[in-house]
Order: structure tokens, then C-alpha cells, then sequence
């Protein structure tokens, strides 16, 4: 029974490890945070294991649990709890790219997520780094889907656009 | 179409929303137009940037959930003050009907043997005051004869 449990529960791991890992970064902007709330999620998902019943939405689940995380973090940031030490400020966001053309692309799509509002930064997030369908996003952030849609496109055209303009300075 | 209406086109293929025949017209329209180029070559880079840093996580991490996953999660009795409690209970029943059954039988054979044992000394009983009777000498009993006063 136990045995079963753990190999389910690895295997959802490793399908979503990467989905939620990202969507944590993006949005704390640190390595440690976001190690820490994938951490918490999955030990999470595997104590609630056998009361989850729809493992098809599993996704769904794990995206909404980090982003309860990641909210009552920051809430707790905002309250004065010390969350991140320096060792996190001089660690980039992202990850070492090995091509360089690459390594200030990724840096540059960063500085453009960090110019977005909020609510747009969040929705890109979940969508080209956790790839939420646009019916899941909608239910996360509890907006209609012809919402996500539009502002996708908003935001897609608009850092395009400014990456563009900053590739050819 | 204008070429809002082509970079749209290219935001879908993209991002998987369209098929590729829908995106024939994009492919006429890039070589005649320089800034749907530059945003579709653009797009594409992002596009990629995006899978790579997507891709990448941080290998620590798989050690570190693994060591903290509880191994018995579950309290030792858990489950077993739920849903196998009438389980639990039938078997214990059905031990105590099997031990008061096979006591029952123990009982049952000690007293039919003391009876039967009864019933043999009793037959010897007989038999022997049988021949008792036997060995006696006849007795002839001659009646009395008694006086009445009315």
C-alpha cells in the first residue's frame, strides 16, 4: 500500500516537478524560496495523498497549493519576517544558461516580466512556464478564460515587441 | 488582415492554439514584411529561451524531497479504528463462536460418558439383586387368618 502510494507519488513528481519549480521562481524571483515551496507542496501532496480523489486536475492542485505559498510568503515578507538572505539576492533568477545569446535572451525576458503588473506577470507564468490551459488559469486566478486570452496576447505582443527593440540596440 | 491580425496568428501558432494550415498566409505575408519578420524571428527566440529555462531544475531538490518524504506516514492503527472495525469485530465473533462450540462438545461427551457409566452400574445393580432374588429359597406363605369384631 505504502509502496503504491510512493511510485504514484513519483511519478506525478517528476511530471510536474519542473511546472511547479518554475511558476515558484518566477514568481519569488529566488532559487532558495522557490526550492523550499516546491518542497512544501510535495510533501504536501504526499500526507494529503489518499484523500485526493481527481488526480486528472493534479496540475491544477499543485499550481494553486505554490501559489498559496508563494502569497502567505509574501504576505509574511510584507509583515517583516526575514524570508530571504543574502546568499539568495546574488543567486540570478533563472538559470545558467551554457549559450551566452541565450543566457541574455533569459535575462531579458526577465527584466520585461518584472516591468509587467502583477496580475499580467502571473498569468504569463502559468502559462508558458507551468503551462496551465487557458481553462485552468482562469480558474487559478478566478477570471474568464476570454480574459487570459486577451491579456496573453497583451503581453506576448508587448515583450516581444520590447525584446525586439532591445536585441537590435 | 493587417499585421496585428498576422502577429496574432503567429501568438497562436506559437503557442500550439492553431494548426499549421492556418499559418500559410503568415508564410506569404513574412518575406513582404519586415516587422511581422522581426516579430515572428523574435517570437520564436522567446519561444525557445522560454523551453530552455523551462527545462532546467535544480537536482539538489530531488535529493532533499526524497530525505523528507515520511516513510510511515501513517499513525500504526490508523485504519484500523476506521473502516475494518466490522471486519475486526466478525472475526473476533466467529473465534468466540468456534471456542464456546468446541467447549460445548467437551461438556456434552463428559456427561454422556458419566451416563453412560450410570446406566451400566445400574444394569449390574439389577443383575445382581436379579440374582439375589434367584438363590432364595421358595417360601410358602400361608395366609392368616384374622378375626374381625363388627
Amino acid at each position: 500500500m505504502e509502496n503504491t502510494r510512493l511510485f504514484a507519488f513519483t511519478q506525478i513528481y517528476n511530471q510536474h516537478k519542473k511546472a511547479v519549480y518554475h511558476y515558484s521562481l518566477k514568481m519569488t524571483g529566488y532559487c532558495s524560496s522557490a526550492e523550499d515551496i516546491v518542497q512544501c507542496v510535495f510533501l504536501k501532496l504526499y500526507e494529503k495523498f489518499e484523500t485526493i480523489n481527481n488526480f486528472d486536475s493534479i496540475k491544477y492542485w499543485l499550481i494553486k497549493t505554490a501559489r498559496n505559498e508563494v502569497y502567505s510568503r509574501s504576505r509574511n515578507k510584507m509583515n517583516g519576517a526575514k524570508e530571504f538572505d543574502e546568499a539568495d539576492i546574488s543567486q540570478p533568477m533563472g538559470n545558467v544558461e551554457a549559450d551566452f545569446e541565450m543566457k541574455e535572451l533569459s535575462g531579458l525576458i526577465n527584466d520585461e516580466l518584472n516591468l509587467l503588473e502583477p496580475d499580467f506577470r502571473e498569468i504569463y507564468i502559468l502559462r508558458e512556464y507551468s503551462g496551465l490551459t487557458y481553462d485552468e488559469i482562469a480558474g487559478v486566478l478566478n477570471i474568464s478564460k476570454e480574459l487570459v486570452k486577451s491579456r496573453l496576447y497583451q503581453i506576448r505582443t508587448t515583450l516581444i515587441k520590447n525584446i525586439s527593440k532591445k536585441l537590435k540596440d | 488582415m493587417n499585421c496585428t491580425d498576422y502577429q496574432n496568428r503567429i501568438l497562436d501558432f506559437i503557442d500550439g492554439q492553431s494548426a499549421a494550415d492556418n499559418f500559410n498566409d503568415v508564410f506569404f505575408h513574412l518575406p513582404v514584411c519586415a516587422e511581422c519578420r522581426e516579430f515572428f524571428q523574435t517570437a520564436a527566440k522567446v519561444n525557445s529561451a522560454v523551453s530552455i529555462q523551462k527545462e532546467s531544475y535544480p537536482a539538489s531538490l530531488d535529493i532533499k524531497i526524497a530525505a523528507n518524504i515520511p516513510v510511515n506516514s501513517k499513525p500504526l492503527f490508523a485504519g484500523v479504528l476506521t473502516y475494518r472495525i466490522p471486519a475486526y469485530f466478525a472475526a473476533a465473533l466467529l473465534l468466540i463462536m468456534i471456542f464456546a462450540g468446541l467447549t460445548a462438545m467437551k461438556e456434552l461427551n463428559y456427561y454422556r460418558s458419566s451416563l453412560e457409566r450410570t446406566s451400566i452400574q445400574l444394569d449390574e445393580q439389577i443383575h445382581k439383586t436379579e440374582l439375589l432374588f434367584h438363590s432364595l429359597a421358595p417360601v410358602e406363605v400361608t395366609p392368616v387368618k384374622q378375626n374381625y369384631y363388627y
